[in-house]
């Protein structure tokens, strides 16, 4: 089974987060275009296009937290 | 001439049976035997010969043991001689196409060459220098910028487009960059292929290696195989024609039978008698009926060892009689205590 | 971490003086279940020799031993122990002995 480590800072308490509901982030985020591999940044409400290959298909990149295991 | 054995240590070949399989050497058995335990003649009937070492396995003969007590040894080497070997896998970053499980996996296999007897058994998952070796794992393909145009060789076109096990760094802690200082750890074998790569694809992750037993899991194995065969033994029981030696010398491995050249007189190779795989190929063509007796010795046994871990094949055998010899201990010791307890009848008895 | 049960146990039904009774060997397997039984069975004085594997699930073996003349099972279980000590012992030396001879083939094995 793995475990992810819960990461240092935890998620910020109230502000964007509030209970009023979910806002999305405001700034950029990266993704890896399916097509050429590029890595593109793209603001909430842009277009899903890639600025390399014109793609329109995006993966996710994988999580920056440590993902433990065992070698079983 | 050929060798004579004691008939009652013989286990019979039949064309589709085998029999007196079991040893009888029990007080008891035979009326008017002796057969109790007697250490000195164990001693005197006992047989140790080292055939063939090579750096990674050994063959050797063990006579005059019971079954009970080689395949005890052949079961301690598999499960129970102690190696080191990767546990815990912490995973930064795994853009290969190898998920992240099954490379931790891959990666708990990998044999190390780490003397067991340089660490402890980890005990409550509490990690110290003594028994915990921490590797990092750290890789990432780039592309060649000089390759060729129409290349598609992977290794012309990209750096570092295999994960391999020489790419485990070993990060000392505590003491043992001095107790290790002779021999650092690493994998025995720096070529296993552990994932492919392909450009911006990478690996990032710190391992942590400790002491375990194969019964825990086949990772800590230390053998590769440890098995053992019962001595073949043929009895030609009377001349085989001329015209047939040929056709009896092939039902059998190569090297088993001998043909003398000039006289065609057929005999066993008494000393490569232990090739042959008693494949029974003689029983099966009725010219040769009653010409032939196929059997094992069944207190000959032929080992054969290869180690795949920090250990010398040679030693193997040795640690295996350590950890049984322990384990005796460590009954006897249980067993003992008992006999401290009331003896008046009143039997300390555990529930059911 | 918890407690480990007792390595060898005497089950019910023991009769009072020990000449017959089951014994319990916690965390063992055939590979002492069947040395030990042999060893017992090359006694004498033991009348029946026998383990078992109960369950995959139990992590045990249980032997039964039997003695004439109402003799304590506890000793001869004890001896069976020390006898196959020094069994290994001698076995050891024997291997031990023949390696410092030498005399065997040394062969260059690729992997």
């Amino acid at each position: 089974m793995s475990s992810q480590q819960p990461q240092s800072g935890n998620p910020p308490q109230g502000g964007r987060y509030g209970t009023t509901g979910f806002v999305p982030p405001k700034e950029a985020m990266d993704y890896n275009c399916a097509d050429c591999g590029a890595t593109n940044e793209i603001k909430s409400r842009e277009p899903i296009r890639c600025r390399e290959c014109g793609h329109r298909i995006m993966y996710k990149k994988r999580t920056k937290r440590m993902v433990q295991f065992e070698a079983r | 001439m050929a060798q004579v054995y004691d008939p009652r240590r013989l286990v019979g070949i039949r064309a589709e049976r085998v029999t007196d399989v079991s040893s009888r050497d029990f007080p008891g058995h035979y009326p008017g035997e002796d057969h109790s335990w007697n250490l000195e003649k164990f001693r005197e009937n006992l047989t140790v010969k080292i055939r063939r070492v090579s750096d990674r396995s050994i063959d050797f003969d063990l006579v005059g043991v019971d079954a009970s007590i080689a395949n005890a040894f052949r079961r301690i080497i598999i499960a129970e001689v102690p190696t080191i070997c990767i546990e815990n896998v912490y995973v930064y970053n795994n853009t290969s196409v190898v998920a992240d499980e099954i490379l931790a996996q891959r990666i708990g296999l990998i044999p190390l060459n780490v003397d067991p007897k340089t660490m402890d058994m980890r005990v409550d998952d509490e990690s110290t220098d003594r028994n915990t070796i921490v590797f990092t794992l750290k890789l990432e393909c780039t592309r060649k910028k000089d390759a060729p145009k129409d290349s598609t060789v992977p290794s012309e076109l990209y750096n570092d487009h295999e994960l391999l096990s020489g790419h485990l760094e070993w990060q000392p802690a505590g003491e043992q960059a001095e107790v290790f200082s002779k021999n650092p750890p690493a994998p025995t074998n720096p070529n296993i292929v552990l994932a492919k790569l392909r450009p911006g694809q990478g690996v990032e992750i710190t391992l942590h290696a400790v002491k375990g037993v194969g019964k825990d899991h086949a990772k800590f194995s230390p053998v590769a195989t440890a098995s053992y065969r019962l001595l073949p033994h043929i009895v030609i029981k009377k001349p085989i024609p001329p015209h047939l030696a040929e056709k009896f010398q092939k039902c059998f491995s190569p090297g088993v039978i001998h043909i003398d050249p000039r006289t065609k007189v057929v005999t066993v190779d008494e000393e490569n008698k232990r090739k042959d795989t008693v494949s029974r190929e003689v029983l099966r063509h009725p010219e040769f009926e009653g010409y032939v007796e196929l059997s094992r010795v069944r207190d000959y046994f032929l080992f054969n060892i290869e180690s795949e871990s920090a250990y010398p094949p040679q030693r193997l055998f040795q640690e295996a009689i350590a950890v049984m010899r322990g384990k005796l201990a460590n009954i006897r010791r249980a067993a003992e205590a008992l006999l401290d307890q009331p003896a008046d009848g009143d039997v300390v008895m555990a529930d059911p | 971490m918890a407690e480990l049960p007792p390595k060898v146990t005497i089950m019910k039904g023991a009769s009072p003086d020990l000449s017959a009774a089951t014994y319990q060997i916690h965390d063992e397997s055939h590979t002492i279940g069947n040395a030990l039984r042999w060893m017992l069975m090359k006694n004498p004085k033991v009348e029946f020799c026998g383990y078992s594997a109960p369950h995959p699930s139990e992590n045990v073996i249980q032997v039964r031993i039997q003695m004439y003349d109402n003799l304590s099972s506890l000793s001869a279980l004890i001896t069976a122990l020390a006898d196959l000590d020094a069994l290994c012992a001698t076995i050891d030396e024997a291997y031990v002995k023949d390696m410092r001879e030498g005399d065997y083939e040394r062969w260059i094995e690729r992997s």
